[in-house]
């Protein structure tokens, strides 16, 4: 204000009293400017204040510094440090601008924790803009951003997939012992099936056997002794009880793409999603779906790599009144017919380093869940891999 | 395989497990008759009885449960054992709801596996048996006019000679002269007997309203 009134008397005396009415209509017109721009500050959510240098007082705030707890007005002629919650924040965020000036950058964002007039802390987005003089910094405007809610999506999209990673490695442990079981299960059932029918032809001699009777019901005993082993391992890594609820699956394929929308944009994969938009609920464990989705679309963008155009599409649909479809579907190479029976069997990869659980954890998973998964070649190229779900039915189960 | 004794079929896809499961089955008295997958058996014709199938869970053409429903859809009646490396409960809760006789998880024991064998072999004569009565009775009620046959479902209602007659309006007499040649091409001797020879043949009686 008392800089305006400064303004003005110079104007009173460097002009002559013949030029007072266009000086008025100036006068007017820079009126109106400012009021303007004075309202657009003050529409901003965010806080903005005008602070100058070198001693970091605060000139001039908008109507938002009271998102920090203050009024416009009581700020003026305060210093950035009220912002800070410790001297130290801000004398490393003060560094951090000084450094900023010396590389002669002109804008500076920084995150940084600030404190409210209450005390309370939030976490802030702060973006600097110099104004120089002859290349000197001495005013600097800095917006203020409460970005909690921002951070919010962004650490419970992180718990998220941490929870998923920690599945996958749970539901791959679970799958590597299940089928190494079954393996190793098969020749220690052919070792006993023998030992009991040399046993029982040995009974049919005349002479005297005890001792190869001794040494078969030995190798018996030692079988069986190796699968109970399995077993009791098995039994370690079993699975934990997954808990089943009523699921939108039109929500979680929505959230699973969310997850990888950055990396569709830096591999160039355009996705569209085609979901039914009246889908019943089905009934399942969020996780273990979101995981079966993640795989199959970690899998169709794997495929497409090397094509020329990378479209991946996830659709949703109603097969039947009580039936859900979701298809995830990619313009890949698609599946060359001699794999097609042993693409869900433990084991089998196509993939350099691939350890080949993936699809058969998704199988096992949509079962798990009373459902099936299949895999079929688009006309146009490329695969569609689709599972289907039953419906929930009310509260029956 | 022109021979009397029971024959147990066997499927499954791992040769060392299959062989040794052939040796077995034959040194335990029975015929082992073994594939490796499952449409074989499905084109064997005919099956042997008395006899019982030891199937693996997971075969690489068809699914052990499938070929379970196939036998089934095909009128092949044979008592199911069976195998799994890595059973799971539902798995063999829905096996057993379709008529099997046992779950074995690989490996098993010998005397676990002999059981299992002994109860679905007694349990294929028993149905071979059933089977046989059932034929009988079919041939035998095929020797009846359809006029006859039609009183045998009113007969089989437990109502009287004079309820009948009355109901298809014919007389007493007639309605008791059908009776005899029926109890006489049958070779029945009560109403309760022939009730229970009508049942086995599947047919019902007659709806009195």
């Amino acid at each position: 204000m008392s800089q305006e009134k400064d303004v003005r008397a110079e104007h009173h005396k460097r002009n002559p009293a013949t030029e007072i009415r266009e000086h008025g209509n100036a006068e007017q017109k820079l009126r109106e400017d400012r009021d303007y721009l004075r309202q657009l500050t003050n529409s901003l959510p965010d806080a903005v204040v005008s602070v100058t240098l070198p001693d970091r007082k605060i000139a001039w705030a908008n109507d938002a510094v009271k998102v920090l707890g203050y009024k416009p007005e009581e700020c003026i002629g305060m210093s950035t440090r009220v912002f800070f919650p410790t001297q130290e924040d801000y004398l490393a965020f003060a560094d951090k601008v000084t450094r900023a000036i010396g590389e002669g950058q002109d804008v500076l964002i920084a995150e940084s924790f600030l404190k409210k007039k209450s005390g309370e802390l939030f976490a802030a987005e702060v973006t600097l803009s110099y104004f120089k003089v002859n290349g000197t910094a001495v005013s600097e405007t800095v917006i203020l951003r409460d970005i909690t809610e921002s951070q919010k999506t962004a650490s419970e999209r992180n718990q998220l997939r941490n929870e998923l990673a920690h599945l996958s490695r749970v539901m791959t442990m679970s799958e590597l012992s299940a089928t190494l079981a079954h393996e190793i299960n098969q020749p220690l059932g052919a070792i006993q099936n023998n030992a009991a029918a040399a046993k029982n032809l040995i009974s049919m001699f005349k002479e005297d056997h005890a001792e190869f009777d001794e040494i078969l019901t030995d190798i018996v005993t030692d079988a069986m002794r190796a699968s109970q082993i399995i077993r009791t391992a098995r039994g370690i890594v079993r699975k934990e009880e997954a808990k089943f609820e009523q699921l939108n699956l039109n929500v979680l394929i929505e959230e699973v793409v969310e997850l990888y929308r950055n990396a569709f944009n830096m591999e160039n994969t355009s996705i569209s999603l085609d979901l039914h938009p009246d889908i019943a609920p089905v009934k399942g464990n969020r996780v273990r779906l979101q995981q079966v989705l993640m795989n199959l679309v970690s899998n169709a963008s794997e495929a497409m790599r090397e094509s020329p155009s990378k479209r991946l599409r996830i659709l949703s649909n109603t097969q039947s009144t009580d039936l859900i479809v979701a298809s995830v579907s990619d313009s890949g190479k698609g599946i060359d017919k001699t794999m097609k029976g042993k693409i869900f069997q433990s084991f089998f990869t196509t993939k350099k380093g691939g350890l080949g659980v993936g699809l058969r954890i998704c199988q096992s998973i949509i079962e798990e869940h009373g459902g099936r998964i299949w895999v079929e070649n688009n006309p146009a190229g490329g695969a569609t891999f689709s599972f289907s779900l039953k419906a929930y039915q009310g509260g029956s189960e | 395989m022109n021979t009397c004794k029971e024959v147990v079929y066997i499927v499954e896809d791992d040769s060392s497990f299959r062989t040794s499961m052939e040796r077995l089955i034959r040194v335990s008295g029975y015929e082992a008759v073994a594939f490796e997958s499952g449409n074989p058996l499905l084109a064997k014709e005919p099956i042997h009885h008395p006899g019982c199938l030891l199937l693996d869970v997971q075969l690489p053409d068809i699914d052990g449960l499938q070929l379970q429903q196939k036998l089934i859809e095909k009128g092949i009646k044979l008592p199911v054992i069976f195998m799994t490396g890595h059973g799971t409960i539902p798995m063999s809760v829905r096996a057993m709801k379709d008529g099997a006789i046992d779950f074995l998880p690989k490996p098993f024991e010998n005397k676990d596996l002999l059981s299992a064998v002994a109860k679905a072999i007694q349990r294929d004569v028993q149905d071979v048996q059933e089977e046989v009565e059932k034929d009988r009775i079919t041939a035998l009620i095929d020797t009846l006019t359809p006029r006859e046959k039609e009183i045998l479902r009113w007969v089989i209602t437990g109502m009287l000679n004079k309820q009948i007659a009355y109901d298809l309006g014919i007389t007493e007499r007639t309605v008791k002269a059908h009776r005899a040649q029926i109890m006489q091409k049958t070779g029945v001797s009560s109403v309760a007997e022939l009730v229970r020879f009508a049942e086995k043949a599947g047919i019902t009686p007659e709806q009195v309203h």
